[in-house]
């Protein structure tokens, strides 16, 4: 029996925007958008819909006079992520 | 990337390795301008304390060393507050061992005035092995090569030359390793 992959997390900018904050304490969005090579409009909705699912939570504010959003994973994302890779691996062992 | 793409498992997994891996090696990249900094400060010091110690041929210059930790730090957090590099365990690590470093350094600088020892080779030694120590942490050869360097050479260069002020300019050599460091680090990303 394979287990259900989490729909919010199968899909590629989303996956790999989570897997960044689970190995970081804290990322900011412009460190987002490098890494995972995404447009900031897409970057800004998908990080919206981790965020409505409380898998993140984010946070405007300014370094100096620039804005700066900075993202992390909550305890949700967290345990998702978790029951993703639990997920993913009951595919790969069968 | 495409935000609905769907992944087959495999490719799931190997997109979270690909991406903590990116993240790994963008932290380490981050780590360059530190060691460059560092570098830089212990270059700057030890060529102080050398050229006032040697030329007026009195020790108590070496409390010009006070003002390293007094110079870096700030600097350090300021490279630190403009830097887009997210922290990490790893990086949290890091300023543990460096940490560390600076308080068994000054420790035994302190009880060296009362219980004689070759605080040279002992910091050295000290230098090399958090070096070392941030390498391993990191996972970078480079690093763990230079701790090594640092360490094992100037315990070796801090036996043969007497005590004075040239044992001084080992720390400028081991800056130049710390600086070096940081190069190979920028060349490897």
């Amino acid at each position: 029996m394979f287990d259900r992959l989490d729909p919010l997390l199968h899909s590629e900018l989303r996956l790999a925007v989570i897997s960044i904050l689970v190995s970081a304490d804290e990322a900011d969005f412009v460190y987002l958008r490098q890494q995972t090579g995404a447009t900031a409009g897409n970057l800004s909705v998908q990080l919206d819909k981790l965020s409505a699912a409380g898998y993140i939570s984010v946070e405007k504010g300014f370094q100096g006079k620039k804005p700066r959003t900075t993202c992390r994973i909550t305890d949700t994302g967290r345990k998702a992520f978790a029951a993703y890779v639990a997920a993913l691996q009951s595919y790969i062992g069968k | 990337m495409d935000p609905e793409n769907k992944l087959t498992p495999q490719r799931s997994l190997e997109l979270i390795n690909e991406t903590l891996e990116g993240n790994r090696r963008a932290i380490i990249a981050g780590s360059a301008k530190f060691f460059f900094l560092w570098g830089g400060v212990l270059a700057l010091f030890s060529l102080a304390v050398w050229f006032c110690w040697n030329r007026s041929g009195n020790p108590v210059w070496n409390l010009l060393w006070l003002g390293m930790p007094l110079a870096g730090y700030p600097a350090a957090a300021a490279l630190a507050r403009g830097s887009r590099i997210p922290q990490n365990y790893v990086s949290l690590l890091l300023g543990k061992i460096w940490g560390a470093f600076a308080f068994f350094a000054f420790a035994l600088s302190g009880l060296a005035s009362v219980f004689p020892m070759d605080l040279t080779l002992l910091i050295i030694v000290l230098l090399g092995l958090a070096e070392t120590i941030s390498g391993v942490a990191l996972k970078s050869w480079p690093i763990i090569i230079a701790g090594a360097v640092v360490g094992l050479g100037g315990a070796c260069a801090a036996s043969v030359l007497a005590a004075g002020p040239a044992q001084v300019l080992l720390f400028t050599g081991a800056a130049v390793v710390l600086a070096l460091t940081g190069l190979a680090i920028k060349l490897q990303k």
